[in-house]
């Protein structure tokens, strides 16, 4: 459907600048419509679409700028998380060696006690195995001596006639004497 | 009536010997005396004190000899001399006795001491070592 100003003259006969299909009128009428229009725009709607574009631009710088002050931050952030990385790195570095000589120390402390528990356990069984063999030492020298005690009775009171027995005496009497 | 201390009786029996009573008559009366009074177990102790009493009033040792066999008179007799000597006895009685445990040697004891050189101790000893 084409323009009702451009039906109006399109029944009249073309000449000039017309045969090649450009009409002044018509172009005068488009231009009067488009002054028109763009009057009736920039009374109603310009100033509310420049607002919205200003505010949009100024949206979009503070955007920028936030970005810049957002990527300012995370900057030192950024630099703010590495100290700290570096620090906790070393705190932990420092905790870890802690640890590891408070561990060494305790287990030190540990192989020390059991040393000492097994150095004693020893000594103990020690004296105790020295203890029975002196008990056992002795009960064998007590038997041996009894046995033996018991074959001399034997032996001498088999042996032992009245002329040796005197003999015996008189040697006891002069060890007294004596 | 309290019982006299054995030391007492031990007196009163020198005092009798030495009064001149027989041995029979004195050991009758004490024998009486301990039967009445039921002191029988303490007729070792007071003989012990009596011997005490003879040597040191009388001077007089009793030496009680126990050994495996019989002893021939010079064996006494050396008994007596060395008793004789280790006191200040002027008489020593040996009282002989016979018994075979003892297997061999001479144990010989008075009130006070006692010498044992008996093979019975002597074994004794050697067992007792041990421990």
């Amino acid at each position: 459907m084409g323009n009702p100003l451009f039906l109006l003259f399109a029944s009249e006969q073309k000449e000039g600048i017309a045969v090649l299909g450009i009409d002044p009128k018509a172009i005068l009428l488009q231009a009067g419509t488009f002054i028109i229009l763009f009057l009736i725009i920039k009374k109603f709607a310009l100033k509310g679409i420049v607002d919205t574009l200003e505010k949009r631009r100024e949206t979009i710088d503070k955007g920028v700028e936030l970005g810049i002050e957002m990527e300012a931050e995370k900057a030192k952030f950024d630099e703010s998380l590495q100290k700290m990385q570096q620090s906790a790195r070393v705190e932990a570095e420092k905790i870890i060696a802690e640890a590891h000589q408070e561990a060494g120390e305790i287990i030190k402390a540990g192989e020390d006690s059991a040393t000492q528990k097994v150095d004693g356990m020893l000594k103990d069984a020690t004296a105790r195995i020295e203890r029975e063999m002196q008990t056992a030492r002795n009960e064998l020298q007590a038997e041996m001596l009894s046995l033996v005690s018991e074959a001399t009775e034997a032996i001498i009171e088999e042996k032992l006639d009245k002329t040796k027995d005197a003999s015996l005496i008189q040697r006891a009497l002069a060890k007294v004497r004596a | 009536m309290s019982k006299q201390s054995n030391k007492t009786v031990a007196r009163a029996v020198v005092a009798e010997l030495q009064a001149g009573r027989s041995i029979k008559r004195v050991s009758k009366s004490l024998a009486s005396y301990l039967i009445e009074e039921r002191r029988m177990n303490d007729v070792g102790a007071i003989i012990r004190d009596v011997e005490k009493q003879m040597l040191v009033l009388d001077k007089t040792l009793y030496v009680h000899v126990t050994t495996a066999h019989e002893l021939s008179a010079a064996m006494k007799k050396e008994i007596g001399a060395l008793f004789a000597d280790k006191s200040d006895a002027k008489h020593v009685h040996i009282e002989e006795t016979i018994n075979p445990d003892v297997i061999g040697g001479v144990r010989c004891e008075t009130a006070e001491h006692r010498l044992d050189l008996t093979v019975r101790r002597q074994l004794q000893r050697l067992k007792g070592s041990a421990a």
